[in-house]
């Protein structure tokens, strides 16, 4: 599979239209109706949130995540969406979670990449006006359709999950109001904040992927799952909807995916 | 709860000015067809003629409409005897949601007198020298009241600003299209007529319905400056040809007998 991410132009806006709707709500706020329509955009009414992190993955590791994504949600036609956030490294692109909904995006027409994601420090413009979220030179992902910016008032900072309520809040909502059939969370790696949401979403009865493979709180879960101690996953009440899907095998997450709804033009094999 | 789901019962939202409905506008985009139509005109004003054959004149133009609508969500109702449903353009939608089960009704009214409850409905106007009452129309799917604050009360141009903020939104995040469809009218509508038109966004004024849309159907300097202002005649042929100009239904690709089968 030939590699879509150019990682020599890490600030190109690949996003539809040549732009990233860019939205800043306070937490306490109510959700922004405008983004919410947006996620309304994708031909089908099915979302996906991916969560996790990529630490302690080689070069290679991270290729393969984003062609292990590519597989399973080929002829995907959702919304797909993340933390929206894109990493810099000497000049290129560091291939994250965060990147692969735009690229799903791109590959599938009728799909829809957004993002949410918290103000955890000073927006900053820098060079030739780029537009960086905090100290480490993490900039906006250009390749999502509309970003939603949760910080903690003007002046405050906000924690990395500080995103979690209002984009859990959002699914919902596109479930009860605008008619989504299937709502899911898909997790590659990630550590504590992952971990949280996987619980949140498997106790809402959601479907929540867990790719084994992909390390950290991932593989963490699938162990306790495995040795017959779910009792111990801290907060989750439900493991019910839990599924387990193997990194090497992105036909595994497509086939349960489609048995739980999320391409809803293909019937389940 | 769950007997309520048996009966037609509207979602009532209360919006104070400066908030925006998220629920509202996600319950909109469940029309299949990302189309909305804005009806606007006369109700307790409307000449007796004018209203004559006017439920059945959308009735046999709209068939297959799958988009949303939008009006004013409310009935009148004589005074002297509530029983008796005054004529009007808000009474059009109920109606098409009938023969359009896949398009979805929103009702906006704004505040302009404090909300009483009376045995026939929750009452949102009082006009005793018109003999008439206003109250919350009952068959619709979502209703939304805007009020300045639950202090101060809205004006009826509030409606149309309301109305105009949805639109936008649905255009402009969610690509749909809109159309105003504006019957008679007065103040008001003639207010709703110009700006949609400043905006660029397609106006339908039906030429025959009277007062204020006929004179903007007949002012050829409006029309020209105008071009996204189109005029159909207060017949079904000519509406459902408008229609299908402007994208809101479909050409069927099959022949209809019966009422409209000059337009297949």
């Amino acid at each position: 599979m030939t590699d879509i991410l150019d990682r020599t132009q890490p600030y190109r806006v690949k996003a539809p239209d040549g732009r990233v709707r860019l939205l800043v709500k306070d937490a306490k706020e109510g959700l922004p109706a405008s983004f919410a329509l947006m996620g309304t955009l994708a031909k089908h009414k099915v979302a996906v949130r991916l969560g996790g992190g990529c630490k302690g993955m080689s070069a290679e590791d991270k290729t393969q995540m984003i062609n292990f994504f590519r597989e399973a949600f080929r002829g995907f036609q959702g919304l797909i969406w993340s933390g929206a956030t894109r990493q810099v490294k000497e000049g290129q692109v560091d291939p994250m979670v965060t990147d692969v909904p735009g690229i799903i995006a791109q590959e599938n027409p009728g799909c829809v990449a957004l993002g949410t994601l918290p103000r955890t420090s000073m927006l900053s413009l820098q060079d030739d006006s780029r537009f960086v979220l905090d100290n480490y030179g993490t900039v906006v992902n250009p390749d999502t359709y509309g970003v939603l910016i949760v910080q903690n008032g003007a002046d405050g900072k906000s924690d990395w999950d500080g995103d979690v309520n209002d984009y859990f809040t959002l699914m919902q909502n596109w479930r009860d109001h605008a008619g989504f059939t299937a709502l899911g969370v898909c997790a590659w790696n990630g550590g504590d904040i992952t971990k949280a949401e996987i619980v949140r979403s498997a106790n809402l009865g959601w479907p929540t992927f867990v790719v084994r493979g992909s390390g950290r709180a991932c593989d963490e879960i699938i162990g306790l799952i495995e040795n017959g101690k779910t009792d111990t996953i801290s907060g989750l009440k439900d493991s019910k909807t839990l599924v387990i899907v193997d990194k090497n095998n992105p036909a595994d997450l497509k086939n349960q995916m489609m048995m739980r709804g999320f391409f809803p033009q293909v019937l389940p094999s | 709860m769950d007997s309520f789901a048996e009966f037609h019962v509207p979602s009532l939202y209360i919006q104070n000015k400066g908030e925006k409905s998220t629920n509202v506008a996600l319950r909109l985009t469940r029309a299949s067809h990302r189309y909305i139509i804005r009806f606007t005109g006369g109700c307790a004003n409307m000449e007796e003629c004018d209203a004559q054959g006017l439920y059945e004149l959308f009735e046999d133009s709209f068939a297959y409409f799958s988009g949303a609508m939008l009006f004013g969500g409310t009935r009148m109702l004589k005074i002297s005897n509530p029983k008796k449903v005054i004529p009007g353009v808000t009474e059009i939608v109920a109606r098409l949601k009938k023969i359009c089960p896949n398009s979805v009704s929103l009702g906006v009214i704004p505040r302009t007198q404090e909300l009483k409850l009376t045995d026939y409905g929750l009452c949102v106007a009082t006009e005793p020298d018109k003999d008439c009452f206003t109250v919350v129309h009952p068959e619709q799917d979502i209703c939304l009241v805007v009020q300045i604050s639950p202090d101060h009360v809205a004006s009826w141009d509030a409606e149309a600003e309301e109305c105009a903020e949805i639109i936008n939104n649905l255009r402009v995040f969610a690509q749909w299209q809109s159309l105003l469809i504006s019957y008679n009218g007065g103040g008001v509508t003639e207010r709703e007529i110009v700006n949609t038109a400043k905006r660029g966004w397609p106006v339908l004024l039906i030429e025959g319905s009277g007062r204020k849309t006929d004179e903007y159907a007949r002012n050829k300097k409006f029309l020209e400056e105008n071009p996204c202002v189109h005029v159909a005649q207060k017949n079904p042929d000519s509406i459902r040809d408008k229609l299908y100009e402007l994208g809101a239904i479909e050409r069927p690709r099959i022949k209809i007998v019966g009422k409209n089968a000059s337009t297949a």
